[in-house]
Parts: structure tokens; sequence; C-alpha cells
């Protein structure tokens, strides 16, 4: 089921209601929620539903006896559960790209069809929710939650407004929030609408737009156009990508907020970034710190030296662009990213040993480093853009392309992809304006607003609802 | 047992609404979006394959869209489609220009219109005696099928290229930039491509093939037409205001008629070539049986008429176990991604192969040579 359609506003309309008439009562309000986010999942797939449900019946279990185990038993329990976790993902992910490569490779040697390809379908949403899973397993291990109830687990897992797409949420956040009961007569109205609406138009109209524009074509035929239109194509991916993605969480997060549910922050205006470490601080959030935690922390952080941090670097990059599926251009996106904190933390530590002045005065220092962080994102974009690593080459060698002009750098794409980003630099408070402004409203001028806005978004957006990008991760 | 309510912050306090409110506020935006989007969602509605969905969307949406039109409250989106261009047809009033091709028109079904231009005439002329072009790509078997042709001597140059235009659906979408490019590369093609997507042949209501192929035809004048569809195209349509259920008797012979039509009015002119693509293999079986079906009609109305080449690619991107596989062997013997993760669509490696069958069939009916010199 997708945000952005009518089925979705009507199933949600259902929700609200039951969710607000049930929430004092847990015990009807669990199994309700955990019906509507199957229904929810379902839509795409019943056939994932078994899976969705066969993970949380694993690590409920899993975590049950890690916390009744001793210190040494929760560790073995752990090490199953994060197996267990890694298993259903490493079937449905990334075995079909390690037999590819596998048989490509022993074909070379004259060896047929060395490994079966199982071409499964992904279920939608299953790095989210393994991640998820994995994320409540080592905090059961590490003490740092509780046991949650099998019901109360089941929610968390399944939650629809976070199920398929983020943000990711930590068992520490939800659990708290699932024991308490919301004040039905505070719901953050205004806050939820905001972002619900401000997510629509990011993708029905931003993302959509820029898709079909420019973005679409030029990656598909780099070659029949010329560089300025290729360099344009690159940074309205950039614009298209996080629009798409942060859209999606705007609403997710709106909509929880509606059923009494406050989700952690995916994204801060990424863009705006002036090193790469502060654009992993602001695209991704949950996320990245979940690599930080669960990943880089473990294996030894920054607190091994410096060759070690590169490594750590390196591998939870590698690692993080796998996340998002199992190409050669995933990792390399995540090597580019890798290698490129990598050397800005060596040139920081020299730089602050040595006490050298900055190379350049007052704020041009900073306009030099925003424009190096940003070229640096969009250069791994296109490879995380690109369909295959010759495609992303393509792609790159274009950008010497003189001529070919094929008229896709219109005046609209060019104003839409470069205001995209100038409004990464507007005050932070600009949302708090509109949403008190909307609060002091009565609810009749509200909904005005809302029905408006919704209609207003349908006439600038394209016919048809592409699926969001992040929902194939 | 009820649980205590948690403390709440100030901002909460001060902007938060009661659920009550919420839900009427709710409510009323969406009744007023979808008062005011009435037109939209009726005409989406008809839109809709025929079947019970399509009877209760359209028996909802209708007195919705009568009550708000009589009231001119669909007005102000009227206005704004206008002032972005959009299609703004009133859905009562939307016609079937393909009702009753069957019926009304006598399908000339060797084309045969008289060249219009001396030093392009003849591009193909097609010997239905002579067999198919043999196997592209990779595929063991045969790719393409239907009419082949003979050579015509006019030589497309970097100053006289060729015109191509590739149209069609969502198909087209994931191969015909690719085809394009590949296209252009030979210096002496200069290609185009758009696409609809989910459009086709049964449902001119949704999108007019049709009209928008003369249109091509009367501005472009293209030297050669790739086209591909069927994929949305295996459902109910009306003839003669009745809806013929799919592959019915009926429905053959209006989709036979429809499809003639449209290879009709591409080959009007007899210095073009129409490539007409099949349907490749698809991954739910249900699905691929009803795109056999498409293809049978494809095929044989490509058979009976000289300059439309029937491109059959279920070969193609048959799999290693002779069924639908994401993955197929190239001449090589290296497995490459041909398929998206639809069971549908094609991969840009699978749009490249296609691409290059397609260029390979229309380098034997006109001399591209030139263009490697």
């Amino acid at each position: 089921m997708l945000f952005p359609t009518f089925v979705f506003g009507a199933f949600f309309f259902v929700v609200f209601v039951v969710n607000w008439l049930t929430r004092p009562h847990p015990a009807a309000w669990r199994p309700l929620m955990l019906a509507a986010s199957i229904v929810f999942y379902g839509w795409w797939s019943w056939r994932f539903v078994f899976l969705l449900l066969v993970t949380i019946v694993i690590n409920w279990v899993v975590g049950h006896y890690a916390v009744m185990s001793s210190d040494q038993g929760r560790r073995w329990w752990v090490g199953l559960g994060v197996a267990a976790n890694l298993t259903i993902l490493g079937i449905f992910k990334y075995w079909d790209f390690f037999a590819v490569e596998m048989s490509n490779l022993l074909e070379r040697f004259g060896i047929s069809n060395a490994l079966p390809v199982l071409e499964y379908t992904l279920p939608v949403g299953i790095s989210f929710y393994t991640f998820q899973a994995m994320s409540y397993i080592i905090d059961i291990g590490r003490g740092n939650v509780r046991e949650m109830a099998p019901l109360d687990f089941a929610v968390y897992l399944s939650f629809f407004p976070q199920l398929v797409a983020g943000p990711i949420v930590r068992a520490s956040e939800m659990a708290p929030q699932l024991a308490a009961r919301p004040d039905p007569r505070h719901v953050p109205t205004a806050e939820a609408f905001g972002l619900i609406l401000n997510g629509l138009f990011k993708k029905v109209v931003i993302s959509s737009f820029l898709a079909s524009e420019i973005v679409d074509g030029v990656f598909a035929d780099p070659g029949a156009h010329s560089g300025p239109e290729v360099v344009l194509a690159v940074y309205a991916y950039a614009v298209q990508i996080y629009a798409d993605f942060s859209g999606y969480t705007d609403i997710a997060i709106g909509v929880a907020l509606l059923l009494g549910f406050r989700f952690p922050q995916n994204f801060d205006n990424p863009y705006r970034a002036l090193t790469l470490q502060d654009f992993w601080r602001r695209w991704h959030m949950t996320l990245s710190r979940w690599l930080r935690d669960y990943l880089y922390v473990p294996l030894g952080g920054n607190r091994q030296g410096r060759a070690n941090t590169y490594r750590n670097l390196m591998i939870v990059m590698l690692l993080g662009g796998l996340w998002h599926g199992s190409t050669w251009n995933f990792v390399i996106w995540g090597g580019i990213h890798g290698v490129v904190l990598a050397v800005e933390r060596l040139v920081r530590e020299q730089r602050e040993r040595s006490g050298a002045p900055p190379i350049l005065p007052g704020g041009w220092g900073e306009v030099v480093r925003w424009l190096v962080t940003f070229h640096v994102v969009c250069l791994a974009w296109v490879f995380f853009r690109s369909e295959s690593l010759s495609a992303a080459v393509e792609m790159l060698g274009a950008l010497a392309n003189f001529d070919n002009y094929a008229g896709t750098a219109t005046p609209l794409v060019i104003a839409v992809t470069f205001g995209a980003l100038a409004f990464q630099f507007m005050p932070a408070d600009w949302f708090e304006v509109l949403r008190d402004g909307f609060a002091s409203l009565g609810w009749v001028a509200q909904g005005a607003v809302v029905g408006v806005s919704l209609v207003a978004i349908d006439v600038l957006g394209p016919t048809g609802v592409a699926p969001f990008i992040y929902f194939q991760f | 047992m009820q649980i205590p309510h948690p403390p709440l912050d100030a901002t909460d306090r001060r902007i938060g609404a009661p659920a009550g409110k919420v839900l009427l506020a709710g409510a009323l935006g969406l009744a007023l979006a979808i008062v005011l989007n009435s037109q939209q969602l009726l005409r989406e509605a008809q839109q809709k394959p025929f079947g019970w969905e399509r009877d209760v969307s359209v028996a909802v949406w209708e007195p919705v869209e009568g009550a708000a039109s009589a009231a001119g409250a669909h007005l102000p989106r009227l206005w704004a489609d206008e002032a972005f261009g959009r299609d703004v047809s009133d859905p009562g009033t939307m016609t079937d220009p393909f009702v009753s091709v069957a019926a009304d028109e006598a399908v000339d079904e060797v084309g045969g219109a008289v060249a219009d231009d001396p030093t392009r005439a003849g591009v193909v002329v097609a010997d239905p005696a002579t067999p198919a072009i043999a196997g592209a790509g990779s595929s063991d078997g045969d790719v393409a099928t239907g009419a082949p042709a003979t050579t015509m001597p006019w030589f497309p140059t970097s100053s006289d290229p060729l015109r191509l235009h590739i149209m069609g659906d969502s198909m087209v979408q994931f191969f015909g930039h690719v085809m394009v490019g590949l296209a252009n590369d030979t210096g002496v093609i200069e290609a185009s491509t758009e696409h609809q997507l989910s459009s086709g042949l049964s449902r001119p209501d949704f999108y007019d093939w049709p009209t928008r192929i003369v249109e091509v035809l009367a501005a472009e004048d293209p030297d050669a037409v790739v086209l591909m569809f069927g994929g949305n195209d295996a459902q109910a349509i009306v003839v003669d205001g009745q809806i013929a259920r799919r592959f019915s008797d009926a429905w053959v012979q209006e989709y036979s008629a429809r499809v003639g039509h449209v290879m009709d009015l591409v080959t009007t002119d007899p210095d073009r070539v129409l490539l007409w693509v099949g349907q490749p293999i698809m991954e739910d079986p249900e699905y691929d049986a009803r795109m056999q079906g498409v293809n049978e009609v494809f095929e044989a109305e490509a058979a009976k008429r000289n300059r439309v080449h029937y491109v059959d690619t279920r070969n193609l991107f048959r799999g290693p176990n002779g069924g639908f596989s994401r993955y197929v062997a190239d001449a090589d013997g290296q497995l490459a991604d041909v398929r998206l993760t639809d069971g549908i669509h094609l991969s840009t490696i699978g749009g490249r192969w296609l691409s290059q069958v397609l260029l390979d069939e229309l380098e034997l009916l006109v001399d591209l040579s030139s263009g490697a010199q």
C-alpha cells in the first residue's frame, strides 16, 4: 500500500479511529494494530507476510532465551539471532549476486552453472525490519533494553508507518511509547499534517518531476546528452533521491504522530553539510547511527589507532553500501564515502596537530568545503543510480560531451533543482512557523487547508505514483 | 487496566488538538479534495480494466462527480489543469476511437499508398515467402519472425539519416532510450522515443495511440517505426457498446482489427517500415499465457502485411531452464541480469539486447553501412 494513494487514505481513516478508541485498552489495541500492519504489508504480497511473521517469532524467541540465559549463554543466543537475521537477508537479497558472480567466474574455467540462482522476489522493506530486529537482539544482549511482550514486539517490528522504508526505530525508542498511553486531547495535528503534506509534495511533485523530466532520460542514455545536461541530471538526482526518501520519512513520521508515536528524525538538510562526516549526521540518520552503534563501535571505532580507524570506516561504509543492494555499484558508492571519510579525518587530524591556519579566509573556506562535499556526494550518487558499473562509467564519460544538447535543461528543471538545493539553507524554524500558524486555525480551516493542498499536489504531480526509491532496499 | 497518560511537553500542549477534531479536520480535508477532484477520480475509475472493481468505482464516483459538477466545484481543478496544459476532457464525454474498427473499417491489409519521395522510394519491399532473420544476441533460437524483406537501394547517411521513432507502453520506457543511443551511434540513424505508462490498444479511453501515431507520422515522417504494445492489453474491451471478455471470439476479432489498423496507419506510406515487437517471456505463468495470446494476434496481423515485421522476443529472454529467468547467459556464457525484479520489464542490459536485435533487423532492411565508413 503506497502512502500517496486514496486506498491508504481510506485505510488510515479507519486505523486512526480504531487506534484512539482502543488505545486505552492494550489487550485490544495490540492485535488490532498488528492486524492493520499486516493488511498494509500484505497489500503488496501476502506471501511475504509469512516471512515477516517468521522474523517476528524468531527474534522474539531468541530475545526471550537471551534474557533467560547467563552471560555466556546470552552471547550465544545473540549470535544466533544475528546469524538468523543475516541468513534471511542473505537468502533474499545477496545470494543471487554471489551466485551470478561465482558462476561467471567459474564459467571462465569451463565450469557451467556452478551455483543455482534462486530469483526470489525481494520482500519490500526486508532490510529495514531485519535491522530493527537485530538492534533489539543486540540491545537485549547488552542489557540496553528489556524484553518486550510478544505482541508488543510484533507491533514494534511490523508497525506500518515505518515498516517498509524506515526510519529504523530502535526497541529502546518504541518500547516506552508502546507502554504509555498518549493523551488523545493533545494530538500534534499541525506537525503531523505539515509533515504529511510536505512529504507528499516532495515525493509527488519534486521527485517525480525531476525523474521524468531529466534524471531517467539522461541516466538511460548519457551519450545523447551534453556535459552540462549530465551534470544537471546528477544534481537533479541528488535532489530527487532526497525528496523521495525524506518525503517518505516525513509522511511516516506524520502518520505515526497522528497515532500517538514519535519517531526519530531521519534527515536534517543533508546538502548543507560542509564535510562528509557532517553529511552522514544529516542523511538517513537512523541508518548512520545503527551502523555506528552496532558495527563501527564494536569493530573498535576510533579507539585502536589511526590505521584501524580508517579500516573500520571503510568496512562500515562498504557494508552500508551493500545494505542498499547486492551490486558492485553500491559497493563503490560505499567505497567512495569510506575513502573520503578517511581522507577527511586524516587531513583534519594533521591540521589539528600542526596548528595550521585555515587555507582560505572567512566564509570562502566554508564555500569550498561545501562544494567539495556536495560533489563527492554527487559523484557517489552516479554509481548509486546507474544500473551497472559500465553505465556509471558512461555517465561520467558523458561529462566531457561538448555537443549533443538534448534540450532537457529547461528553465523549470534548473529552477526546481537549484531551488530545492537552496531550500536546504532556509532557516531551521520555517516549519515551526507554518506549524504554529496551522495550529492556530479552527478545524474547519485546517480541513480546508488540507483539502486544497492535496488537490494542489495532485495537480502539480504527474499521473500515477511511482514506488518510493527506498522500497527496493 | 488503563495506563496513565505520560507528561506532555509544552509544545504538544500548545499545538496539540483533540483526536476528535483531528478526525473532523482530516475528514473535511479528504472530502474537500474528493469534491474538487471528482472529475479526475471518475476519469481514473472509468480507465480501470472492465470488471467489478471498475463498476464499483464508477458507481461510487459518478454521483459524487455529478453533484460536484452541478455545484461548479470541479471548476478550480479544471482551471488548474488547463493552466498546466493537462487533458481536461469531461469523463462523461470520453469516446473510444477504436469502437467499431472491426465492423466498420475495411482494413487495407497490404498498405499501399504511393511513394511521395522518389529518392527514398521503397525502403523495404516485403517478400512473404522469404524466411525471417535468425537469432541475435545470445539467444539459441530465432528471434524474429513475420514478413521479411529485401533491402532497398537507399543508403542513409549522416547528412540524410534514417529517421526512427520508437513508441509503446512501459516496456518502451525501459529500452527506448537505450535503443535511441545505440541507433544514434550508427551515425546514420536519427532516433527518438516516447512511451505512455499503462497504455495499449485495448483502452483508447486511457490513451489514444492511433491519434498519437497519426500526429507523430505527420510531424516527424519517420522512415522506420518500432512499436511495442500488449502488456496492458489482455483485458476486456468494448465492441459496439458490449464488453468483450479477453480472448473471446469478439475480443480477438476486435483486437486484431485494432492492431491491423495501427499497422496500416504506420505503413500507409510505402517508404516506411514498421518493426512490431512481441512481448517477452514473463515470470508469472498466467500473465505469460496472456502475453502469448496477444503475440499470436501481432504475428498473424503482421503476416498479412508488407513492411510490417514482427519481432518475436520470447527466445531472446528465455532462461537456462527454458522458462523465465532474470539471468540469461550471453554469447560468452556469462550470466547477465536482463530483467527487472517485477518479472515483466527489461533491465538496461536486457534493453540493450533487444535494441541490438531490432537494429540488426533494421539493417537487413536498410543498408546502414555508410555509418561505419
